[in-house]
């Protein structure tokens, strides 16, 4: 069992989103984040205007998944989210503890 | 004071939003309470609070920003929202502009709250094209297997590029012009992406279609009204037309073999429901296929023949009028060519289809009629009064009447084709501005309308609140109601000049103050010499009134009113009057509104009658004026015709065709319009006396050699850059030479002939280019480009066809020829008659170093002491054979090349001649018949006196032939004595009547068969 979080640009949770409902992943978290990477601290030209960019908006997804799922779905989001320019995101993997239902008690893949 | 905190009923908060232009403060203040349900929403919204009021109140419709706003705060996380509405520079403005405007877009943004921050990069928010947005769909498709989530992930990514456009279109980033442009390209991609998931599938079950040859064959999917011009709105339908190469049978796949209609009928399915299919994300495009043959009753697709009998049989003037705009969008685009090929002749017809004036008038009737149904008259934008339909409709009026001889008019977007028909002078220079400005004008008011809701609206509100938003919408920042009476002005305004336009347009002509000129009667023309009176009063009559619908203006009037009776006069006097008129006609109406011209021809009686001789001459030239009216001015110069010309003026009048930065295309095309433009210029000189029979011919083939030594450049420079510079052992460039024969060796060209020629290179070599090929290869390459170059047919016809029968070696083998190979093929291998033609070479062009040894080499065949004495049993044979098969005499034909006493007699007497006595007389070798002639007199080997009336009466022929080439004569060099040629032959050659002429035409060639029978058939 293990944790994938992935920070993409915004405009393509739709895709991540249908790409993860196609292969039977039906719960996630998501969250409206910001963030910068490599791409912090430059200018950039709006409609012809300047501007510094700080904290880009991103999104934030998590979904926990069984371990034989989890090269398979990492491979998906990137496909997904992929637009090839700068400031596509990331895709992390984490050890997963335990999970556990709280309406049933149930715990380990079953609770995911 | 703080409006986020005040009370729903505070007096002060309700006045400060009605200040600010609320319609609705009371709801605009409840708007912003629901906004910030929590007290820290309320405390990140404050600091931004004034610029967001500023930039609501700025927008067409507040309250509706507004609005927009809250719901689309309500989808997603506020802290985000307000955090991203604080620290980009351009998002208050956008989000005010886009939900103030557009209902639609605003829903679209709030279903997909995501795409905001998307609309907030500058990568974003620019013009995309074609490829760009190609890329970027396959990117988004790509990562999904099954069609449904494909369909979902097409749908989701022209909404996204829907916002895009929307945006910058609110923005006033892009035009109208831009817009549609750019929604025109997202249908073309996600046609292109829907007919390739289409394939695939279908490949796979029933294998690749083939045409009856086994090769494959596809489908073309044409863009048509809208789309094809590149006009798309918001909410168009796309109307498309499927189109297929050829039927066959597909090879087979999973499921066996299929019929190709069905094959790409199921394409075509697929496409439709690719697009149009409702999933949960809403669906693409609505496709409109009614524009296919037949309507709503026929098939989905056609094959290009069906298509070709279609149009063929059944077709009707609105379909014509619909194909103008047709343009290829996806899909196989050498089907979609070879659609266009097809489609061409049967849209754009040469000349003036009488069948178009009474048609186009029915469609306006029909116009009248659906609009006094409808009760709609001047609000509906697009059907009413002045509205868009009666711009478009003059247009492709305009269109469909002049643009078969004027190719420049064809162009599918409306609002170009109003350039274009401005500039060549069919609409006045202030009407055509007018015109195009009130398309812009109307355009936008109906995306303005239908950007809203995404509906297909074309009427304006009646409500006056509506329509002081719409005119907000379109950019008014004034008080509304003001905005609505300066929009209601202006509106009326251009739809008031557009239906006068539209009205002007169907008006009979305005009664001439003057008395009209009388077209002379039918007694009259009969008695001057016209065959067709009837047709001939009828083209008078266009002469003097200007085509249908185009109403001449008054300087033109008065340009063919000074010019009519000088017009009269050079009638008469011309070899054709009928002819004459029929293609002075077609130019008067090819020049169209341009008045220059014909004032020029009012000026300069002198140059209106040389047109006239011009034009009885029949349609090879007058097509060069109709394609290029302002030769007219160069005829007009007297530089044109004063000097002769020599190669090295053809020279520098060509080069600009070579000029660095031109495509290949451009190359060929230019090259063709520039020889042309020559080529008349030389015919002139000759048809004013200026230059005899024989200067013609020479300056006709300096022109020739001047046009090959243009074409040999491109040809070498293309088989350099395709193969590298051949060269020999040593690294020495191998050089070739270009050889004339025939006709070109001997200096005789007239208008039509083909070029007789072949290449020449020095020896073994290789080229230096990535992959090595033997220097024949390299100079094949080249030899094949430069046919090409010089005789395929463009846009711009043809500079000359060259032709390579000639050449040494046989039929099958390469184009070109070494040196040694040459001398090696006229001894071991050539019938005595290539030998023969060998006395006609001459050097040409290409390597002058070279094509010295080649001449030697060639001497030595014809003359050397090697050289057998001419076969005149084989000649005389040979003779009859041309005789019976090329010439085919009859009692009422007579043939100048080919028949008893014709060219060819003189021809191969002088070449016996030549052959027989060359080696001991080297001054009667000249490849020039007449030339050689007089050498032959010269040298006592023919009598001095028989001589040159041989060469008198060559020159004869010669130039009869070559006016039978100007008369158009077909066959070539035939004389039909029942038809009107031998009249107009006398009237040319200046022989006092018909009976004259064939008199000495007999007698000359008895004479010349006398003396052949004497010389080649005696001995």
């Amino acid at each position: 069992m293990k944790k994938i979080e992935a920070i993409i640009k915004p405009f393509k949770l739709d895709d991540v989103k249908e790409a993860l409902t196609e292969v039977g992943v039906i719960g996630m978290t998501v969250t409206e984040v910001r963030g910068f990477g490599r791409q912090k601290g430059h200018t950039e030209l709006y409609r012809g205007s300047e501007y510094t960019i700080d904290f880009l908006p991103k999104v934030k997804i998590e979904v926990v998944v069984p371990d034989h799922q989890v090269e398979k779905i990492v491979a998906l989001i990137a496909s997904a989210a992929r637009t090839g320019s700068i400031g596509d995101g990331k895709v992390f993997v984490l050890p997963m503890g335990d999970a556990i239902r709280i309406r049933t008690g149930e715990t380990g893949e079953a609770a995911i | 004071m703080n409006l986020l905190t005040a009370a729903p009923h505070d007096r002060k908060a309700l006045a400060e939003l009605r200040r600010l232009g609320f319609a609705d403060p009371r709801a605009a203040l409840a708007n912003l309470h629901a906004l910030t349900p929590e007290p820290r929403d309320a405390e990140r919204l404050a600091p931004l609070l004034p610029r967001l009021l500023q930039a609501l109140a700025e927008a067409p419709d507040p309250d509706m920003a507004l609005n927009n706003l809250e719901r689309l705060a309500a989808q997603g996380d506020r802290v985000a929202l307000f955090r991203l509405l604080g620290s980009h520079p351009g998002a208050l403005h956008l989000i005010a502009r886009l939900g103030g405007t557009s209902q639609f877009l605003a829903d679209t943004l709030r279903r997909h709250p995501t795409l905001f921050p998307w609309l907030l990069e500058g990568q974003t928010m620019r013009q995309w094209h074609r490829d760009e947005l190609a890329a970027a769909l396959e990117q988004t498709t790509s990562a999904f297997e099954r069609l449904d989530a494909r369909w979902n992930a097409l749908r989701r990514f022209k909404y996204r590029q829907l916002l895009r456009i929307g945006s910058r279109d609110l923005l006033g980033d892009a035009d109208l012009t831009v817009t549609t442009e750019e929604l025109s390209r997202l249908a073309d991609v996600c046609l292109e992406a829907t007919w390739r998931w289409a394939e695939e599938r279908l490949r796979e079950r029933f294998g690749v279609p083939q045409g009856p040859d086994g090769a494959p064959t596809g489908l073309a999917v044409i863009g048509m009204g809208k789309l094809g011009g590149d006009e798309l709105n918001y909410s168009s339908d796309i109307d498309l037309v499927f189109v297929y190469g050829e039927d066959g049978e597909t090879s087979g796949g999973s499921e066996g073999r299929r019929p190709n209609g069905d094959y790409f009928a199921a394409v075509a399915r697929d496409i439709v429901a690719a697009l149009e299919s409702v999933t949960e994300e809403g669906y693409a495009f609505r496709v409109d296929l009614r524009l296919r043959p037949e309507g709503r009753m026929g098939g989905i697709i056609l094959s290009l023949d069906g298509y070709r009998t279609y149009l063929a049989e059944r077709a009707e003037l609105w379909e014509r009028q619909a194909l103008i705009k047709a343009r290829f969008s996806a899909g196989d685009v050498q089907v979609a060519n070879r659609f266009f090929e097809l489609i061409r002749p049967f849209v754009f017809r040469p000349g003036l289809d009488p069948d178009i004036v009474a048609a186009v008038r029915g469609m306006k009737r029909q116009i009248d009629r659906s609009l006094s149904g409808k009760g709609v008259e001047r609000r509906h934008v697009k059907l009413g009064r002045g509205g868009i339909r009666e711009v478009e409709f003059l247009v492709q009026a305009l269109q469909l009447l002049y643009s078969g001889d004027d190719p420049w008019l064809r162009e599918r977007n409306s609002l170009r084709a109003i350039f274009r028909l401005t500039e060549r002078g069919y609409l006045s220079q202030s009407l055509g501005r007018f015109l195009g400005d009130a398309l812009v004008f109307l355009r936008t008011v109906e995306h303005r309308l239908q950007i809203v809701d995404e509906f297909q609206t074309h009427t304006l509100p009646e409500d006056p609140v509506a329509l002081s938003r719409l005119a907000r919408r379109l950019g008014s920042t004034l008080p509304p109601a003001v905005a609505r009476r300066a929009f209601e002005a202006e509106y009326r305004r251009v739809t008031d000049g557009v239906h006068q336009a539209f009205a002007d347009f169907f008006a009979a002509p305005p009664e001439a103050r003057e008395p009209a000129f009388r077209v002379p009667t039918y007694t009259a023309l009969k008695a001057t010499g016209f065959v067709d009176p009837d047709r001939a009063r009828q083209n008078l009559r266009l002469v003097l009134e200007g085509r249908p619908l185009v109403p001449y203006v008054e300087p033109m009037r008065r340009a063919v009113r000074a010019m009519f009776p000088v017009l009269l006069d050079a009638l008469w006097q011309s070899p054709d009057p009928d002819e004459a008129l029929n293609q002075f006609e077609r130019f008067v109406a090819a020049a169209g509104p341009r008045t220059a011209y014909l004032e020029l021809l009012a000026d300069r009686p002198d140059l209106l009658t040389n047109l006239v001789k011009l034009c009885a001459r029949g349609e090879l030239l007058t097509q060069l004026l109709l394609t290029q009216p302002e030769l007219l001015n160069r005829l007009a110069d007297p530089a044109t015709f004063a000097a002769p010309r020599r190669r090295a003026d053809f020279r520098c009048a060509l080069a600009p065709a070579l000029a660095s930065g031109l495509t290949q295309l451009e190359r060929m095309d230019g090259l063709r319009r520039l020889k042309q433009a020559e080529e008349l210029g030389i015919i002139w000189r000759l048809l004013l006396g200026v230059t005899d029979a024989d200067r013609f011919s020479r300056e006709m083939t300096a022109l020739a050699e001047a046009a090959l030594a243009a074409g040999w450049l491109m040809a070498l420079e293309q088989a350099t850059e395709a193969l590298g510079v051949p060269v020999d052992a040593a690294w020495r460039l191998v050089p070739a030479s270009v050889i004339g024969l025939g006709k070109f060796g001997g200096r005789e060209l007239s208008t039509g002939s083909d070029l007789d020629l072949f290449v020449i290179y020095g020896g073994a070599g290789e080229t230096d280019g990535p992959e090595r090929v033997e220097a024949h290869v390299f100079y094949d390459r080249a030899v094949e480009a430069l046919s090409s170059i010089l005789g395929d047919v463009t846009a711009a016809g043809v500079v000359v066809p060259v032709d390579l029968r000639l050449r040494p070696g046989s039929k099958g083998s390469g184009f070109a020829s070494s040196l040694p190979a040459l001398g090696q093929y006229y001894r071991e291998w050539a019938d005595p008659w290539e030998r023969q033609t060998l006395t006609r070479a001459r050097l040409v062009g290409g390597d002058p170093r070279l094509g010295r040894s080649v001449r030697r080499a060639i001497q030595a065949l014809v003359y050397g002491p090697e050289a057998p004495p001419p076969d005149l049993k084989e000649m005389r044979e040979l003779r009859g054979r041309m005789e019976k098969e090329l010439g085919k005499e009859t009692p009422g034909r007579l043939h100048v090349k080919f028949g008893r006493g014709g060219l060819v007699d003189v021809e191969f007497i002088t070449q016996a001649i030549q052959m027989r006595h060359g080696r001991e007389h080297p001054a009667i070798r000249s490849p020039h018949t007449v030339t050689a002639l007089r050498a032959i007199g010269v040298a006592g080997l023919l009598p001095a006196d028989e001589a040159a009336q041989l060469a008198g009466s060559y020159r004869f022929l010669r130039r009869v032939s070559a006016d039978l080439r100007l008369f158009g004569a077909r066959p070539g060099d035939t004389i039909e004595l029942a038809g009107p040629i031998p009249a107009r032959l006398a009237k040319s050659l200046e022989y006092p009547s018909r009976k004259d002429f064939l008199d000495d035409y007999r007698r000359r060639t008895a004479w010349v068969r006398a003396l052949y029978d004497r010389l080649v058939l005696a001995s």
